[in-house]
């Protein structure tokens, strides 16, 4: 051999370490498990986290956690790379959206057998649906959120009317709607109304009112288009009328965060972020339904799953029905929404809740899953785009939908 | 009889100069010398080229013949099939109607702008550093930064919509008009320098002939400074096509390609269509019409007016 030959060489041999030492996969040193851990949470969040799974390693002096954060935007895409390179880590924590695409790479391990029944049992049901396929359960919920109406009690003042006194049908906010831009000359209740880059801010929070009118959003075996009925032709409806009247702005999302708008719907994480400092004084209230609707609200979260590669599936998913059992200590230093029901309607848990927080955790039984298929997001953008059109007049109601349903039906069609 | 002429360099008939060369060249390349010399000069600037532009060229080509999800170990072969898809969609359509609006507005306002003030900075003013500066800020300055401070001037609560009464970027003409402004005055500060450097190209002494000869202000910005200023213009027409047809931040920071698509651009429905809707074959294919695009418009503006400037 020649010694040109060397530096490929070395280099080669370098990125095998490398690549060695990158790996996902745990290595059982001695009598410890070795369990890799990726998730996004950063700042507070992560801190708590890290120290959960310190206080498992004690419990469990059989068991090492490597946990590993990756920046949120990276995550999915970071899965993606390692399935393909046969580097998975043993658990993955993600948004909920995620677990019908992550499903679909068919390198889930299905989690009942490992997790007992009473912990099933004890979280809300919707959102296990997220990662319910064939009778196997390929997700656990480990945090959620919900959407509420957030008031600007300021402009509510401004306008005669009493913040402690939200409105709670349709017809009592469109009358309220209507006073505050009588009186302030600003929209009452700002709706999302472009589509952006995902659809996603449009559509979910659109699926509120569906929901409330008592419609569905896709068939139950999210083959079709449910959302072209009569309850689709009044929550789109509803919508057109708001921003005809003037009730909402049409335009980039973001009037009532500036304070240009007396109230919109919003996550529950807005509290969080405003606890140190409100922009202006606020309050938080269910969503208003229709008077011969029913309540409702969208949930967001992360779910954790454990990859099917993982030599401990066992010891993964032991570790995920403790983490769960935690709901209690882990929603009340996070600000996450309980996934447990026991928790969450819990004395304990109810009674060092932030007020502001209480419209978003007793929407929780209310709160619906969306669809969990992969195909989702671009069903989202398509029935946004379609919303958009509605909202800007250029097609009427009926239209708008029939032409989403003709879409979206064609990508669920497509596969 | 017209007699048949077959061209020199194909090898027919060659004159006696011609031969010697080739001879010439034929020994120099058996020798090998000056090959190796010149590949190894090359070399950096080759890798450069083929890792960070010839590479990614060939592989969003390939990429863009699969169906790709962004996600998947494998990616399918499709043939044309995005091509052809790409011909009848309403939304790419869309998307070329766009963003043509979009790089005709920006060409021509920033040319018109950026000659403007340049002819007014070129006089002798007090504190003109200072000008250039504060009109050069903008180019420096964080696209998503400057986006954002126009989302909230161009708002309905903002200073221009309120002053104007218009719902800025809730219309889709209107938006696209607010993007060409923000574009254009992003890219002044550039276009001045461009234009001051030219202008101070030009020799006084056409001036003052032509001021002699009795060409007032206006005719002598008219005959002189802009026929002179051509090979400038045709830089900055270009690069102003070029950051619009490849324009992806201020549509991202200003309207997320909304409101009804008014300011989907090529670049932001490149974007929406891979990492939102994961197609990403799909993507590569509008994002070659793109480049064919910007491609054969440079082609197109050197064929006209650039080549006998530039060479």
């Amino acid at each position: 051999m020649r010694p040109t030959h060397f530096f490929p060489l070395a280099l080669t041999a370098l990125l095998a370490i490398t690549a060695c030492g990158s790996t996902g996969t745990s290595t059982p040193t001695g009598n410890t498990t070795e369990l890799t851990v990726w998730h996004y949470w950063d700042g507070n969040n992560a801190q708590v986290f890290e120290r959960l799974a310190k206080d498992y390693e004690r419990a469990h002096p059989r068991i090492a956690l490597k946990i590993v954060t990756v920046p949120g935007a990276d995550l999915l895409t970071k899965l993606q790379t390692a399935a393909a390179s046969r580097t998975l880590p043993d658990v993955a924590i993600g948004d909920l959206v995620w677990v019908p695409r992550l499903a679909a790479t068919g390198r889930l391990a299905d989690l009942k057998p490992h997790i007992p029944a009473s912990t099933w049992n004890d979280i809300y049901p919707e959102m296990l649906k997220f990662g319910s396929s064939g009778g196997k359960q390929l997700s656990i919920p480990v945090s959620a959120n919900t959407l509420a109406t957030m008031i600007n009690t300021d402009l509510y003042a401004k306008a005669g009317l009493d913040p402690a006194k939200p409105p709670k049908t349709w017809e009592e906010l469109s009358a309220a709607a209507a006073t505050i831009k009588d009186k302030t000359g600003k929209p009452g209740f700002e709706l999302y109304t472009q589509p952006g880059d995902s659809g996603e801010g449009v559509t979910w929070n659109f699926q509120v009112n569906l929901w409330q009118a008592g419609g569905e959003f896709l068939t139950p075996d999210n083959t079709k288009a449910a959302f072209n009925s009569e309850a689709g032709r009044k929550a789109l409806g509803f919508w057109v009328d708001l921003i005809r009247e003037g009730a909402s702005p049409l335009g980039p999302w973001g009037a009532f965060e500036k304070g240009a708008a007396a109230s919109a719907q919003e996550g529950s994480w807005m509290v969080g972020i405003w606890k140190d400092k409100p922009p202006f004084p606020f309050a938080a209230a269910p969503i208003p339904y229709p008077a011969d609707g029913e309540p409702a609200t969208n949930m967001g979260g992360e779910q954790a799953v454990v990859f099917s590669t993982s030599p401990h599936v066992k010891d993964a998913a032991a570790f995920l029905g403790w983490f769960s059992d935690q709901s209690l200590g882990w929603s009340k230093a996070t600000g996450f929404l309980p996934t447990r029901r026991s928790v969450a309607g819990g004395a304990d848990y109810l009674g060092s809740l932030d007020p502001l927080m209480k419209p978003f955790v007793e929407a929780l039984p209310t709160a619906r899953a969306r669809p969990a298929t992969p195909l989702y997001p671009k069903v989202s953008m398509a029935f946004a785009k379609e919303v958009e059109q509605a909202v800007h007049g250029k097609k009427t109601v009926d239209a708008a939908l029939a032409d989403a349903e003709r879409e979206v039906n064609a990508i669920l069609a497509a596969g | 009889m017209p007699q048949v002429r077959v061209p020199a360099s194909r090898g027919g008939r060659l004159s006696l100069a011609q031969r010697a060369q080739r001879v010439r060249r034929a020994r120099r390349a058996r020798r090998g010398g000056d090959g190796w010399a010149a590949a190894l000069c090359l070399a950096p600037a080759l890798t450069v080229i083929g890792l960070f532009v010839v590479y990614p060229i060939v592989a969003t080509g390939r990429l863009s013949l699969t169906t790709w999800d962004g996600a998947s170990p494998e990616q399918v072969f499709a043939g044309l099939a995005n091509y052809v898809r790409m011909a009848g969609d309403p939304e790419f359509r869309n998307s070329l109607l766009v963003t043509v609006l979009y790089g005709l507005g920006v060409t021509v306002l920033g040319v018109a702008s950026g000659l403007g003030l340049a002819v007014l900075l070129n006089a002798p003013l007090r504190g003109l550093a200072l000008y250039r500066g504060i009109f050069f800020l903008p180019v420096v300055t964080s696209s998503i930064a400057v986006a954002t401070v126009w989302k909230y001037l161009f708002g309905q609560d903002g200073p221009m919509g309120g002053l104007t009464g218009l719902n800025w970027l809730g219309d889709p003409y209107l938006a696209l008009l607010s993007l060409t402004l923000l574009t254009v005055w992003k890219q002044l500060g550039l276009n001045v320098v461009l234009y001051l450097t030219a202008l101070q190209a030009i020799p006084p002494q056409l001036y003052e002939a032509a001021a002699l000869d009795g060409a007032g202000g206006w005719q002598r910005l008219r005959r002189i400074t802009v026929p002179l200023l051509a090979p400038m213009t045709f830089f900055v027409i270009i690069e102003g096509l070029i950051a619009t047809f490849q324009g992806f931040d201020l549509v991202y920071a200003l309207t997320q390609g909304g409101p009804l698509g008014g300011t989907e651009v090529l670049g932001f429905l490149v974007y929406r269509t891979a990492f939102s809707s994961g197609e990403f074959g799909y993507a590569a294919t509008i994002a070659y019409a793109g480049f064919a695009l910007v491609f054969g418009l440079s082609w197109l503006q050197w064929r006209l007016g650039g080549r006998s400037q530039w060479s």
